[in-house]
């Protein structure tokens, strides 16, 4: 029987003015995933699905952990080391070397890639925001060259600030404790006519470490035995939403950074200023399949040191324990006389500019993918570093795609590449293949297989410190180049498990992995005619291998309580090439790295928590041998509601337990209290 | 002694099934897959233990629209019911008249509806369906649950699209709140428009819209959520996961046991009369609570199983039939 069309129940539906313009909800949409990682392969994906081994350091564990300054969260990332050059200068390192300056890592602030091309590392102080800024940060714990480049080698780190939309309209926080530390930061947020934006700052002094108890001795009359840290940051983050499909995301912020380095030759520190600005425009135009980002950046990075080394007489005496009068200098340097040095990076300018397109679409239900290509611009000037005053740019291209291929219900393939191409080494490709096995909706077990390639960084290729007279004549090399360089190459093979147990409050992270790394670049010592005979050469020819385990464990059973285990097993194997005693690198990286975070509240209000961290002994490379360093952090917190405001009162004790040396023998850390207290109002 | 009758219930089902074929005297149901996805294969395994449990003999078969279409597969002759999983299989089949008997699960209400508004009309072998929408009646009720002081909701639709703004207004209305909107047009600042009803808003409705799918608006919902004070309702566990404060959905095994016996339902009316078409809501379903959201909203609303009896006492209290209809069809 022909049943008729009338409908007794009028639709519920309102029909849209043209009537389905758009397609309509699908259970597909019902049944999408809303939290997703995009750090792995430029995909949104949920961490079920992600090809690469990822740590999420969320708000609660950033909370929790007590830090005080943003490397000392990586503590909870397995086998990232964090570390103090200096009292103000900090390092952080994943299965490579560990120098005063660490540059094998890609660390972006919100998608803004903070690598500085200059220094061939990230100046973690001048990042520009508080560690109340941040959301969540994403690691992703192995190469990721086939998503974001060189930079990415040996891991990528992208830190998500909090959006100026769920912000508190105005946030004040302040840090106060051991070693003179001093801080204050703060938030505003507000709203333009269709225009959102938040207005942030960061002050930060501390006294550093109490070093160098010895007095320093010879000229050196810039040299300071204090490391302390004087740093003031200011940022503006804007969100524009002109339509439903577009989206302007605008972040614009200049600062000041005054940070030690060390000289242990001299026993003391020299100053070293960075002064800063950048400018990220990100614009997102939504399509019905998928999107298409455009955005920009720039970064200016100037350094000065304003380091007087003293009269050259002076200075080689207290070097070779000899006394040299001034009258020796003109024998020694015919033409010259004795006279005032200057060192170190004067008026030293770093810049990346970096634009860069990326289109994300489905091509069919099975098959989604990402492909972009960006122009990036490094440039580098400083006569120090340099030897002329001459600016460097470094043009880079770069085409990347990732395909994620769900060719079966419970499997899920991805293969990413990065093809990218420079003056120094040419072209050069980073593939990725990744294949996910979904055991169960919670059980997902993964393997893939990198070839991972990094561009040498500008400052190893074209560095060249001489220490000259004032008229340019050279008295000693200090560090130079060889006139070519290759790029560095890396195979990973890695396999590992992701599982949740006890309706999601239980994740346990598991993974093996095997690396070779071959022709990285290092400074060598070779012989030149110089005043001391010697200088450092920057050359390829650095290789080792890693395998190892990395394990993660948290655990939420309820808002009291949280867990979250961390540990690293790496055996290493390689030398530190030397033309007279080729030293293992096996020690520069601890065997063992473990981390536990607790926190429990006994009350609503209140939360005690506390971190343990272990690293097994090893060799800093650009420090001193340490032996095995326990550290307990511990954190009673109590939330605090005074009128309109919401607050938080901390009390933080870093190294409750016995004094270690951080990186150098200088750096003895001992327990150190601190009182934070944050206040934020709608 | 209950566990030896239930073992034997058991053993007396799976008999009964195996000897199916040899007892029912019907083709039997197909199920056609939209894939070979979890959710729909969830589905089947609904639909399943459903008949299993109530001991019907009707044999059942499944197999995916890519083996149809790939002609791995084919579709056997003079079956009761097609039974299409989703989307993709509603549409090919409903299209392709594959089979005058269809019954429709796990598909959305706007998306059935597209299928159904053609120039040809209404599809005669359309017989039925489960939708996954839940009915506004549960979604404001529980909207009152969590929040009794709330006097307004707010929720933003897309303009462009069918939405069931309608429904939930007058609903709202009945339950004594007031349902304030807002039609997001392509050229809307979406920010501008959420901030406005977030103001105005006790608690936020995410009714499932295209608006709502767009992955900066649920990001921002979320943002603004925190940012006003203001519980976010949204519609799967994973909108609950990345921030709202509880959700209402059906799980594809829910769905399933419910097509399943809704199609025992139909099947055992057909012999009396062309039954009427009716495309329902679905009629169980689930909350998921964020914890932490709960903790800092300061609201005490109990645990998913209160919530739900609550809601089940008052439900049934009020409502003539708990799923509801989207729409119903009759005989001329």
């Amino acid at each position: 029987m022909r049943l008729s069309q009338r409908m007794i129940y009028l639709p519920l539906f309102c029909w849209a003015p043209q009537g389905f313009a758009m397609e309509p909800v699908t259970e597909i949409d019902l049944y999408a995933d809303v939290d997703v990682i995009q750090t792995g392969t430029r995909l949104q994906q949920p961490l079920m699905q992600v090809p690469a081994s990822v740590t999420v350091i969320d708000r609660e564990m950033i909370a929790a952990s007590g830090a005080t300054q943003i490397p000392q969260l990586l503590r909870l990332v397995p086998g990232f080391l964090s570390y103090s050059v200096s009292g103000s200068q900090l390092g952080v390192s994943s299965r490579a070397l560990s120098p005063d300056f660490p540059g094998h890592l890609e660390v972006s602030v919100d998608g803004r890639s903070v690598y500085q091309p200059a220094l061939s590392t990230v100046i973690w102080t001048s990042l520009g925001i508080a560690i109340d800024d941040i959301d969540h940060i994403e690691v992703i714990r192995g190469s990721n060259t086939a998503a974001y480049g060189s930079n990415a080698f040996l891991g990528a780190i992208n830190i998500v600030t909090v959006d100026s939309l769920s912000a508190p309209q105005l946030s004040l926080r302040t840090l106060h404790g051991s070693i003179d530390t001093k801080e204050y930061s703060g938030r505003y947020t507000g709203t333009l006519e269709n225009f959102s934006y938040s207005v942030s700052f960061l002050s930060q002094r501390n006294s550093g470490f109490d070093a160098f108890s010895e007095p320093e001795t010879g000229p050196w009359p810039t040299h300071t035995r204090k490391d302390d840290l004087n740093n003031q940051q200011f940022r503006l983050q804007g969100l524009y939403t002109p339509t439903l499909n577009d989206e302007l995301d605008v972040t614009l912020g200049f600062g000041r950074d005054r940070i030690k380095l060390p000289e242990n030759d001299v026993r003391g520190y020299h100053n070293r200023q960075f002064d800063n600005h950048y400018q990220h425009v990100r614009w997102t135009h939504q399509l019905d399949n998928g999107d298409v980002q455009l955005s920009f950046y720039h970064n200016y990075l100037h350094i000065e040191d304003d380091t007087v080394l003293g009269l050259l007489s002076e200075l080689a005496s207290d070097l070779t324990g000899m006394n040299i009068p001034p009258a020796a200098i003109p024998i020694a340097f015919p033409g010259q006389v004795d006279e005032v040095l200057l060192g170190d990076i004067r008026d030293g300018v770093s810049q990346r500019y970096h634009l860069e397109l990326q289109r994300t679409f489905d091509i069919n239900q099975q098959l989604r993918t990402v492909w972009g290509g960006a122009y990036r611009v490094d440039r580098l000037s400083s006569q120090f570093l340099l030897g002329h005053d001459d600016t460097i740019d470094e043009e880079q291209y770069q085409l990347f795609g990732n395909l994620e291929w769900h060719f079966a219900p419970a499997w899920r393939a991805n293969f990413g590449l990065m093809v990218e191409r420079n003056a120094i080494v040419g072209s050069f490709a980073s593939p990725r293949a990744a294949l996910n096995y979904q055991l169960s909706p919670n059980h997902m077990l993964r393997t893939s297989i990198t070839a991972g390639k990094r561009t040498p960084s500008l400052l190893s290729v074209y560095q060249n410190t001489v220490i000259t007279f004032a008229d340019g004549t050279p008295i000693d090399q200090i560090i130079g180049n060889t006139g070519s360089a290759d790029e560095e190459s890396l195979n990973m093979l890695e396999v590992g498990y992701l599982g949740q147990f006890l309706q999601g409050d239980l994740t346990l992270d598991f993974k093996l992995f095997k690396e070779q790394l071959r022709d990285a670049r290092y400074d060598a010592e070779e012989a030149v005619a110089d005043i001391d005979g010697e200088r450092r050469v920057w050359r390829n020819g650095l290789d080792w291998n890693n395998k190892g385990a990395e394990l993660q464990v948290r655990y939420q059973p309820d808002e009291r309580w949280l867990m979250s285990w961390q540990y690293a097993y790496i055996d290493i194997d390689g030398e530190l090439p030397d033309d007279t005693s080729p030293e293992s690198i096996g020690t520069h990286i601890p065997k063992h790295n473990t981390s536990l975070l607790l926190a429990y509240r006994p009350l609503p209000a209140w939360q005690i928590s506390g971190v343990a961290y272990h690293t097994s002994e090893m060799e800093w490379t650009g420090g001193d041998d340490v032996d095995e360093i326990t550290r307990l952090d511990l954190r009673i917190a109590r939330d605090l509601q005074v009128a309109d405001w919401k607050g938080k009162i901390e009390f933080i004790a870093h190294n409750v337990t016995d004094d270690y040396l951080d990186y150098d023998e200088e750096n003895i850390f001992e327990p150190r209290f601190f009182i934070r207290l944050k206040l934020a109002m709608n | 002694m209950s566990v030896v009758i239930y073992s034997v219930q058991r053993v007396l089902a799976l008999l009964l099934l195996l000897c199916a074929p040899l007892l029912y005297a019907g083709n039997g149901i197909v199920l056609l897959l939209s894939s070979d996805a979890l959710p729909y294969r969830e589905v089947e395994q609904g639909i399943r233990a459903t008949l299993f449990e109530q001991q019907s003999a009707i044999p059942i078969a499944s197999l995916t629209l890519d083996s149809l279409l790939s002609e791995e597969a084919v579709l056997p002759d003079d079956i009761d019911v097609l039974v299409t999983i989703g989307t993709r299989a509603t549409r090919y089949a409903l299209q392709e008249n594959i089979s005058d008997t269809i019954y429709s699960s796990f598909i959305t209400a706007s998306g059935l509806l597209r299928e159904i508004t053609t120039e040809k009309g209404f599809p005669d072998a359309l017989k039925g369906a489960v939708v996954l929408d839940q009915p506004a009646e549960r979604v404001i009720l529980l909207a009152k649950l969590i929040s009794p002081q709330a006097t307004r909701l707010g929720t933003v639709v897309n303009a462009s699209a069918p939405n069931r703004l309608s429904e939930f207004k007058r609903v709202a209305q009945r339950r004594g709140l007031k349902l304030i909107a807002a039609s997001l047009f392509e050229e809307s600042n979406p920010i501008a428009d959420l901030k406005k009803i977030f103001a105005k808003s006790d608690v936020f409705l995410v009714i499932p819209d295209k608006a709502n799918f767009n992955s900066k608006i649920a990001k921002w919902i979320l943002f603004l959520s925190y940012r006003h004070r203001v519980p976010v309702i949204g519609y799967s566990k994973k909108y609950t996961d990345a921030g709202a404060l509880i959700s209402i959905f059906s799980s594809p095994l829910e769905v399933g046991r419910d097509t399943g016996e809704r199609l025992l339902s139909y099947l055992s009316l057909k012999s009396q009369k062309a039954p009427m078409v009716r495309l329902q809501y679905p009629r169980y379903f689930s909350l998921s609570i964020n914890d932490k959201v709960v903790e800092s909203l300061g609201l005490t609303i109990g645990n998913e199983a209160q919530l739900k009896e609550r809601m089940r006492q008052q439900l049934s209290a009020s409502v003539r039939d708990e799923s509801g209809l989207v729409l119903e069809v009759v005989e001329q």
